[in-house]
């Protein structure tokens, strides 16, 4: 229980005692903080054990207001999980971290020229030490990718490597990543993180600013260009809201000032690549590129990916676009890479490597095959090629059956195995509840090219484990590296800031709102006023049903319950047999379902969802604020479980309160605190279409039967539109259906009219493109026809009529209302997003043989 | 010696107008020491406004092209004039043991067969099956010679499967072909790669056209021709032999080829990615007639 008791002031490190045999990151031989470690030591002793508290809730609760999340495949739709970082840093001395950058600078060279030969003359085929098969079978070898010349030979433009520290204190590398080298973006954001809980410990123990590593990192991706511009465009791509890295992608694009974008986003056109937006296709410079080479190009590559773009690599090899990193650098990601890269640096560089791999070999030599079986207790056995379904083999942890058909396997296909030493860990201090533990940790560096060489983030993405990462058991934690620069502690003030990502400029912003976007914040304009003006509606019909009995109450819901169906649908199929009173029953189940069924698309709930999930496709575009919101709704939703509850528990109206309460704070957030850019516009468009729709749908309903023209009807229906207070002010108690009519068709300084939905989209879309042209866009078109049918008509003049022909009256008035409607949506579609939908692949198979 | 007219239409249809379209195709016959393409000509429509023309990994033409404007139907129509100059290579004479021919694929220092050794491995389309490695291990044991092995392999497709359009689809696989023993060229190929390779020799997919004789006293009809695939067999000292499994015989002449590959998906003849389009149903014709050799 020792290590149960929490931290007193002046020893936070307190319980920390890390198990004898490994190295520690934190103590010396000596058992005295290492240098590197000790202003930090000093600062954190500071700390009195309560403000660790306060800080690790505050650390929290910044993690999930800003929706820092990694995802895991799940069956339910929402898959986030919260971020996880440790409060302590990991601290590297500035020396040791210019000894890494040396020699990773060394081992991507290397690699690059590896992926030049590989992709090009393929001279190590040449060489008899060289077995063809770890390029002929190697699926990561992709044949389209040969002859893609990159820019200047630079496949590589962002190499990342995981390292971990084995006993005697040397750095290994563990594996090279450059298919994707992802983590810069959790980098960043941890550093963010780590300056707002520990601003003054983060200044005070000289840690390095990342800042000038993303500036040569963007100077250097931007230099990939082959046009002739000095504002190139890039785009980042991404596989999409579900990829399990998401966040830090869009975080990332956000940070470097580069647009995020979807397959779906761009498209080629003539051998260019171009970004679909709102103003029309941009062409795009250059594609920094988190989906898998297997996946970029449905043409050329695996036809049944939906996430790539067709032509793209055509693109390319026109010499029209350049991708970081180029296509097929998973090639010297496969472990067998690790046993050749020593025989790859003598050949290719005439050096020895500066910092060793973990020692691997390939099964398919004779001799490394029976030195691997020989000590199979001891290594882990890994697929000599990443294949879907491969599993890592621990020896230690092989039963004998498992270990003697392991053996036969690899007898049988020698060549599809590697084996690995399995390295004991550096041990790490971590802050868990309350006290310090030692974990085993290893780090993911991150290098860039640049004009005087490699350089490496002074920083990275550690991670710890929760005992010894033998058994391949998922990560614990992530933790933030700070290299502290011990020599210049005298000049301590005139250090920039180390405050990294909030600090980071946001200089560029070079495309228009790309198509996919404006689709995506229109739709959640529309669902969110969908889901507030639905909760209202069934708040009116229970309570209506709450409050009174018997049949005449009931026929005042109807027309309520009228206009929770499609408007194929006749309430009447609601009704007891033969009758034109309310089956109970079957009401309480139809408003149940429309409450909280999860399949029904028309459920509030439904809706809700429909909110999260447009709003997650546009998670970049929304303030932190509105994003904590659209965060609890998600909560909210995922915790409503299809129930029997009866409509009217108190679950029920607590349900209805809070989807209330919560959509109208995200529309208060999104209406306010977003910048008002096309982005915005959309959204608003869409609320604007859609309550103007809801409006006039349901004054259809109540007007075209005069049995509807009744007080108490009346006084619901204005509270349901918010407009009871207005009405009062205006018009006493005296209700009368001209006046009711008046306020929510007509009256234009009532926020709640037709009239003036009407006015606020016509103002709406002259912020749009098309308003600059010179003749009226269909768009506009349809706009004014709904305008000048309010305004051809009057309260007076639409009441005139008795029976059917009011009836009929009514009904085409607003029919046209929502027609023109729903043509202004459909022609803003048409106009903006519908380049936006998703190709397919087809292999048109013709061989019938003879 | 002989010289050809191919005319090959390919005609898509689409049950909705497609927006935009990517396509690649593979249809010019390859031209190597025992044949030439003296003509090839490919028309599109609608028009396209992007056509390139590039020599993929296996050195086979591949032709690219976007369609950037609303269709609903597609033709791509190729044609070439090709003299082939192939003579069936003797399979009686192919004396190296099988056994040898497996240790030289395996043997690191044998450079000189480089090319061939990239043939060796099993592909997503070509993959192990234990049966399959069996169906192999009848036929290519250490002490036969690859002659005679070859020889018996395409009798035992003569005699024990049976011809079949009806019987596979293009992703059935070959272990499949073999509980069969029905299929079409494609699958033929297919499994005698699969098999061959299993047992670690090397061999290609070939994609191209065999001439047919039209019913005694009928005339030759248009279109009524298809499209064709085989296998080609490395054997050092000697080079790449094309087999024709489907017909049992040993390529000379008659055939005339598109392009080599390790399996289907390397040759493939039109591919495509669509945006709209919905459902497609596709026609093909190929006529392949012989021309007098010395008409220009």
């Amino acid at each position: 229980m020792e290590n149960a008791t929490p931290t007193t002031q002046g020893n936070w490190i307190g319980s920390y005692s890390p198990p004898s045999g490994s190295f520690d990151e934190f103590y010396g031989e000596d058992h005295t903080p290492r240098p590197q470690w000790q202003d930090l030591d000093r600062h954190f002793s500071k700390i009195p054990p309560e403000n660790w508290q306060r800080r690790e809730l505050q650390l929290k609760r910044l993690i999930k207001d800003n929706g820092i999340t990694f995802n895991v495949y799940s069956n339910r739709g929402s898959n986030a999980r919260p971020w996880n970082l440790d409060m302590i840093p990991l601290a590297m001395s500035q020396k040791e971290a210019d000894k890494i950058e040396s020699a990773l600078s060394q081992r991507a060279n290397l690699l690059n020229i590896i992926l030049k030969d590989v992709y090009g003359r393929q001279s190590m085929l040449q060489s008899s030490k060289m077995d063809p098969h770890l390029i002929f079978a190697n699926p990561s070898f992709l044949h389209p990718c040969h002859g893609l010349l990159a820019h200047r030979d630079q496949h590589i433009n962002i190499y990342a490597a995981d390292l971990l520290r084995s006993k005697d204190g040397t750095w290994k590398v563990l594996s090279d990543r450059v298919e994707s080298a992802a983590g810069l973006g959790y980098a960043l954001e941890n550093r963010m993180l780590m300056s707002r809980i520990f601003p003054k410990v983060l200044k005070n123990a000289n840690t390095q600013s990342l800042q000038p590593f993303i500036n040569a990192f963007c100077s250097h991706i931007e230099s990939l260009a082959k046009q002739n511009t000095d504002t190139p465009n890039v785009a980042l791509l991404t596989p999409g809201p579900n990829n399990n890295t998401y966040f830090e992608q869009s975080f990332l694009a956000r940070n470097l000032g580069y647009t995020l974008a979807e397959g779906a986003d761009l498209t080629v056109r003539n051998n260019r690549l171009y970004m679909k937006t709102i103003g029309g296709v941009q062409p795009v410079d250059v594609l920094l590129r988190r989906v898998h080479s297997d996946w970029v190009d449905p043409l050329e590559m695996r036809n049944d990916s939906l996430l790539g773009i067709p032509g793209l690599i055509n693109a390319i090899r026109q010499g029209n676009l350049a991708v970081a990193n180029g296509l097929g650098s998973g090639f010297v990601e496969n472990p067998a890479m690790l046993a050749f890269l020593p025989w790859y640096s003598r050949n290719f560089l005439g050096e020895n490597l500066e910092i060793p791999s973990v020692s691997t070999w390939w099964c398919g030599q004779e001799q490394e095959r029976d030195y691997v079986l020989s000590r199979i207790d001891e290594l882990v056995i890994k697929p000599t090629f990443a294949r879907k379904g491969a599993k890592y083999h621990f020896g230690p942890l092989l039963s004998s059956t498992e270990k003697s058909e392991l053996i036969a396997l690899i007898r049988r296909f020698p060549e599809r195995f590697c084996g690995q030493e399995i390295e004991s860990e550096a041990m790490l201090p971590t802050y868990e509840d309350g006290s310090v533990k030692a974990r085993q940790h290893k780090v993911r560096v991150f290098l860039v090219p640049g004009p005087t060489g490699w350089r490496m983030l002074p920083g990275g993405l550690g991670h710890y484990y929760q005992d010894s990462i033998v058994a391949d058991q998922p990560k614990r934690g992530s933790k933030d590296i700070w290299v502290i620069n011990e020599k210049s502690k005298d000049t301590e003030e005139s250090k920039p800031s180390a405050n990294s990502s909030s600090a980071l400029s946001l200089r560029r912003h070079s495309f228009d709102l790309p198509s996919r976007t404006a689709d995506n914040l229109f739709w959640l304009g529309r669902y969110i006023e969908r889901s507030e003006s639905q909760a209202r509606l069934l708040r009116t019909i229970i309570s209506l049903l709450l409050e009174e009995t018997g049949s005449e109450s009931h026929q005042l819901v109807i027309p309520f319950i009228q206009q929770t169906l499609p408007l194929d649908e006749s309430a009447s199929k609601l009704f007891k047999d033969d009758s034109s009173e309310l089956d109970l029953t079957k009401a309480e189940a139809h408003l149940s379902e429309l409450l909280h069924s999860a399949s029904n698309t028309s459920s509030l709930l439904y809706n809700l969802s429909s909110v999260v999930r447009t709003a997650s496709s546009v998670k970049e575009r929304l303030s932190i604020d509105a994003w904590k919101r659209i965060n609890h709704l998600d909560d909210f939703t995922q915790i409503i479980t299809p129930s029997s509850d009866s409509i009217y528990s108190e679950e029920s109206i607590q349900f209805l309160d809070d989807s209330l309460d919560l959509s109208a704070s995200i529309t208060g957030h999104l209406t306010e605190n977003m910048t008002r850019s096309p982005g915005w516009t959309f959204l608003q468009i869409g609320r604007r279409i859609e309550r103007s729709m809801t409006t006039s749908s349901i004054l259809e309903t109540i007007f075209k039967d005069p049995k509807n023209y009744q007080d108490t009807l009346f006084t619901r229906f204005l509270e349901l539109s918010d407009c009871s207070i207005t009405y009062r002010r205006r018009y006493l108690n005296t209700i009368t259906p001209e006046a009711i009519l008046d306020l929510i068709v007509f009256d234009e300084t009532n926020p709640r009219s037709l009239i003036h939905q009407a006015r606020e989209l016509e103002r709406l879309l002259t912020n749009l493109p098309h308003s600059s042209g010179r003749s009226h866009h269909p768009i506009d078109q349809h706009t004014i026809r709904f305008f000048s049918r309010i305004g051809l008509a009057s309260p007076g003049e639409l009441l005139s009529q008795k029976g059917e022909i009011l009836k009929v009256t009514m009904e085409s008035f607003f029919e046209t209302l929502r027609n023109e409607l729903s043509n202004t949506s459909f022609a803003i579609e048409q106009t903006y997003f519908a380049h936006t939908k998703p190709h397919q692949s087809s292999t048109p198979s013709n061989i019938i043989g003879q | 010696m002989a010289r050809y007219r191919i005319h090959h239409k390919t005609s898509c249809f689409y049950n909705y107008p497609v927006i935009a379209s990517y396509h690649s195709a593979k249809l010019k016959p390859i031209s190597n020491e025992s044949q030439s393409c003296e003509r090839f000509k490919l028309k599109i429509q609608p028009n396209s406004q992007d056509l390139s023309e590039r020599i993929d990994y296996f050195d086979n033409a591949m032709a690219m092209f976007s369609i950037q404007e609303s269709h609903d139907k597609l033709t791509v129509e190729a044609e070439s004039i090709v003299t082939t100059t192939k003579r069936a290579v003797d399979l009686t004479t192919l004396d190296t043991s099988c056994g040898y021919l497996r240790s030289s694929f395996k043997d690191v220092t044998r450079t000189d067969i480089i090319d061939a050794k990239q043939f060796v491995h099993p592909t997503e389309i070509t993959p192990i099956f234990p049966e399959v490695t069996d169906f192999g291990m009848r036929f290519f044991k250490d002490e036969i010679p690859i002659g005679k092995a070859l020889l018996e392999i395409l009798n035992c497709f003569k005699n024990e499967f049976e011809f079949d359009s009806t019987a596979t689809e293009v992703n059935t696989p070959s272990s499949e072909v073999l509980q069969n023993k029905r299929g079409v060229c494609q699958d033929y190929a297919h499994l005698m790669i699969s098999a061959m390779r299993a047992c670690g020799l090397s061999c290609r997919y070939a994609s191209g056209y065999i001439l047919t004789m039209p019913p005694e006293g009928m005339p030759r009809l248009i279109g009524a021709d298809a499209s064709h695939a085989w296998v080609s067999v490395f054997v050092p000292g000697i080079g790449w032999v094309d087999l024709d499994p489907t017909n049992n015989c040993v390529c000379a002449d008659q055939h005339v080829c598109i392009g080599y590959g390790r399996d289907y998906s390397d040759v493939s003849m039109l591919k495509g990615a669509v945006t709209g389009g919905g459902d497609h149903q596709l026609s093909v014709e190929v006529t392949m007639e012989p021309i007098d050799p010395s008409q220009p």
